[in-house]
């Protein structure tokens, strides 16, 4: 365990290497600079913060260098923002990630529960209906549940405030805007994996013997039923963490994304890999969590593989 | 997953299995309506001249710059070429002011200009204030707006009225008033006679209203299906050639080579490739190969995953043995083979594929990183109108492109459940 684990570590980190490398040299084999502004700079100051940022050297250089400063846990300055990345990216994080957590809290409280009534109601009315929702969950776009939601429930209603944050209620349109999707996903995804449960001689056993149909569904159907959704969650995580981008912009929320796509626009270089960085360093652990658990919960699958 | 694993030999011929596919998705309701929306939707974007030409009445492109963030139902601007009259009266007599039986250009002029004065007046006291004239098409924005309503006021005595802004003619599109008229006069004697006349169009009216620009909603709407489309099902055929070439290869081939490409699949499903994506798209400018060169470069690690158990799958079946009895070169056996017997799982996923990279390209397009201008797609126009402020007042901007990016993933998606529902036999075992 301790070695499969360990192995696992090493190849996070290679994946962060590689992410982080990609990124880097996508990003410096744009054109523009992070000096370019929209009036001119005074030549000498250009040459001063050229220095300063080592904009002069050879790429391969410059991406030593800042392979070395990570290694020393340094995000490095923001070349636009005037401050550490690590600065901003702490600023902007808790947003995102409260968000991202909500959203996904949201899937599994309400997708999980649907899918495991429209699995075992199979091909009856709740079925049918349980994933006629879902599937037009999956078919709306964040970005256009968004605004719906503002226009109904904050501007309508006035239930709501319809952007910015001033506190955890601001959070609850944008979790939902973003979690709709996982929602629908998780429901049809457990609805499967209840479906092919419930025929498995383990559960007729069971209900021969007499246990209660609850007691069937919580101990033995529900922790096999779950198992298409547990591997869903790694690229769940990650395609959150990337709506989160887009449902920043509509409920316009200081978050990692907004930070993001800006920097990338303004070619500031440090802040860019850093958010690249930190999502990637979140979403590896985040992976390495789901595949301990899944073992955790499929006696089939041998650590050592 | 083992669609086609019945079939025996080289490709699929519409042989009974596919044919009871074809019965089983027909009976389906929910794809059905999802196929019928599906080309509706494509119908539409194939057509998009005819229905711009003969049905809105606007291009693509085409800005009336008076008539920004309209509602739906505002007529448009009364440019000659949109405009002439109201809708449902044909005054003949109001516009030939000399009576002589005929509308020249200059009386089309001048109708033309009284339309835009009553227009631009907003609160119809006869004087173009300064708020109204700012309303006014975009030449008309001088740096200098103060001035030149001073300029134009030729009596001094501070208001702007009908004859005053005669000079504004060129600014006006009157000048337009000429060519309009030739494309009605019939007999080509310069002027629009009585019968002549109620050939000329209605005003065109923006059923969903117009953008921060003046264009037609619709009209964007009907050409953004093209492109969220095309991205849609370029993007998937990029997806299905990675995808299948991949798996087939790592399957076909199999032990160490397997391993790795495998690993390597299952090391990007982790990752925050959109990101990747997205830098791609910043970096090197947002042209539309790229967008789905780089959409569909994300979009097939799962196709790659079903092809390589379909090969690992069919390539211990008999036929596969024989045909490597007889001789036949390893690319011949995946082509001629095993490929064309994966091919349920692969149109199964390639379906389902279709709506998905349409959400990206949507995604991509609403952080201004997908097509560009002048073209739109659905997700370029929601984000347009998606800014907190805009989408208060100007609702419509994003609900319509919205509803009709959702609505087409529905039927794409009930369509494509469908499919796998009726090409899959494990999945119809649990239907």
């Amino acid at each position: 365990m301790t070695r499969y684990l360990l192995g696992r570590v090493a190849q996070s980190f290679a994946v962060l290497l590689v992410v982080l490398t990609a990124s880097f040299f996508v990003m410096k084999a744009a054109p523009g600079s992070p000096l370019a502004r929209d009036r001119q700079l005074d030549p000498e100051v250009e040459a001063q913060l050229t220095e300063r940022y080592h904009l002069d050297e050879p790429v391969t250089v410059q991406y030593a260098r800042y392979v070395a400063l990570l290694a020393r846990g340094d995000l490095g300055p923001s070349i636009k923002q005037n401050a550490p990345v690590a600065e901003i990216i702490a600023d902007a994080a808790p947003y995102s990630v409260v968000i991202g957590a909500q959203a996904m809290l949201f899937a599994l409280a309400l997708g999980v529960p649907l899918g495991l009534i429209a699995g075992l109601r199979q091909n009856r009315a709740a079925d049918h209906a349980a994933m006629a929702v879902a599937m037009i969950g999956v078919s709306i776009p964040n970005f256009v549940l968004g605004p719906l939601l503002i226009l109904t429930l904050a501007s309508g209603l006035g239930l709501f405030r319809s952007g910015g944050w001033t506190g955890w209620p601001d959070s609850i349109l944008p979790s939902i805007s973003l979690g709709l999707y996982y929602t629908a996903y998780v429901a049809r995804l457990t609805r499967s994996g209840m479906v092919e449960v419930v025929r498995q001689d383990f559960i007729r056993t069971a209900r021969a013997k007499g246990v209660p149909e609850l007691w069937v569904v919580a101990r033995h159907a529900v922790r096999g039923a779950l198992l298409p959704v547990v591997s869903y969650l790694g690229p769940a995580f990650a395609s959150v963490l990337t709506g989160s981008v887009v449902v920043e912009k509509v409920f316009n929320v200081p978050g990692l994304g907004t930070f993001f796509v800006d920097a990338a626009f303004n070619r500031d270089y440090f802040l860019v890999l850093g958010v690249i960085t930190v999502y990637s360093a979140l979403l590896v652990a985040l992976n390495l969590a789901v595949d301990l658990l899944y073992t955790a919960l499929d006696p089939r699958v041998s650590v050592r593989r | 997953m083992t669609a086609g694993s019945s079939q025996q030999g080289a490709a699929p011929v519409a042989g009974s299995p596919w044919r009871d596919a074809l019965r089983r998705l027909r009976r389906n309701r929910a794809a059905v309506a999802g196929a019928v929306y599906v080309t509706l939707i494509v119908a539409v974007a194939v057509l998009y001249e005819p229905i711009a030409r003969y049905g809105t009445r606007f291009t693509l492109a085409e800005n009336h710059l008076c008539m920004r963030n309209q509602p739906p139902g505002a007529r448009a601007v009364p440019r000659v070429h949109f405009r002439l009259l109201p809708e449902d009266q044909h005054p003949f007599a109001d516009v030939d002011s000399n009576n002589d039986g005929a509308i020249d250009a200059a009386e089309l002029s001048a109708r033309v200009r009284a339309l835009e004065f009553a227009h631009l007046d907003t609160n119809g006291d006869g004087d173009l204030s300064l708020p109204e004239l700012d309303a006014a098409p975009r030449v008309l924005l001088a740096p200098d707006l103060a001035g030149l309503r001073q300029h134009l006021d030729a009596d001094g005595d501070g208001r702007l009225e009908l004859d005053e802004s005669g000079t504004l003619a060129d600014i006006f599109p009157t000048s337009e008033a000429g060519l309009f008229l030739r494309g009605f006069d019939g007999d080509g004697d310069g002027r629009l006679d009585a019968d002549e006349f109620p050939g000329v169009p209605a005003p065109a009216v923006f059923r969903m209203g117009t953008d921060a620009l003046g264009r037609d909603v619709l009209t964007r709407m009907v050409f953004g299906a093209r492109i969220s489309l095309l991205v849609g099902f370029l993007a998937t055929l990029v997806s299905v050639l990675i995808g299948v070439a991949w798996g087939a290869t790592a399957g076909y081939v199999g032990g160490r080579v397997d391993a790795v490409m495998m690993r390597i699949v299952d090391v990007i499903y982790g990752l925050p490739f959109m990101f990747l994506v997205i830098l791609l798209m910043v970096v090197f400018g947002r042209q539309f190969v790229l967008l789905f060169v780089a959409i569909g470069a994300v979009s097939w690690l799962t196709m790659s995953r079903i092809v390589r158990g379909q090969v690992i799958a069919l390539e211990r079946q008999e036929f596969v043995q024989a045909a490597r009895a007889i001789g036949s070169s390893h690319l011949y056996i995946v082509t001629r083979h095993l490929i064309p017997n994966a091919l349920g799982p692969i149109i199964v996923y390639a379906t389902l594929t279709v709506p998905a990279v349409m959400l990206e390209e949507a995604f991509l397009s609403f952080l201004g990183l997908g097509v560009q201008a002048p073209f739109t797609s659905w997700g370029a126009m929601a984000s347009d109108g998606a800014s907190p402020g805009v989408m208060l007042n100007y609702p419509w901007l994003t609900i319509f492109p919205g509803l009709a990016l959702a609505s087409t993933l529905a039927a794409l998606n009930f369509l494509g459940d469908g499919v796998r529902d009726a090409l899959d036999p494990r999945m119809r075992d649990d239907a």
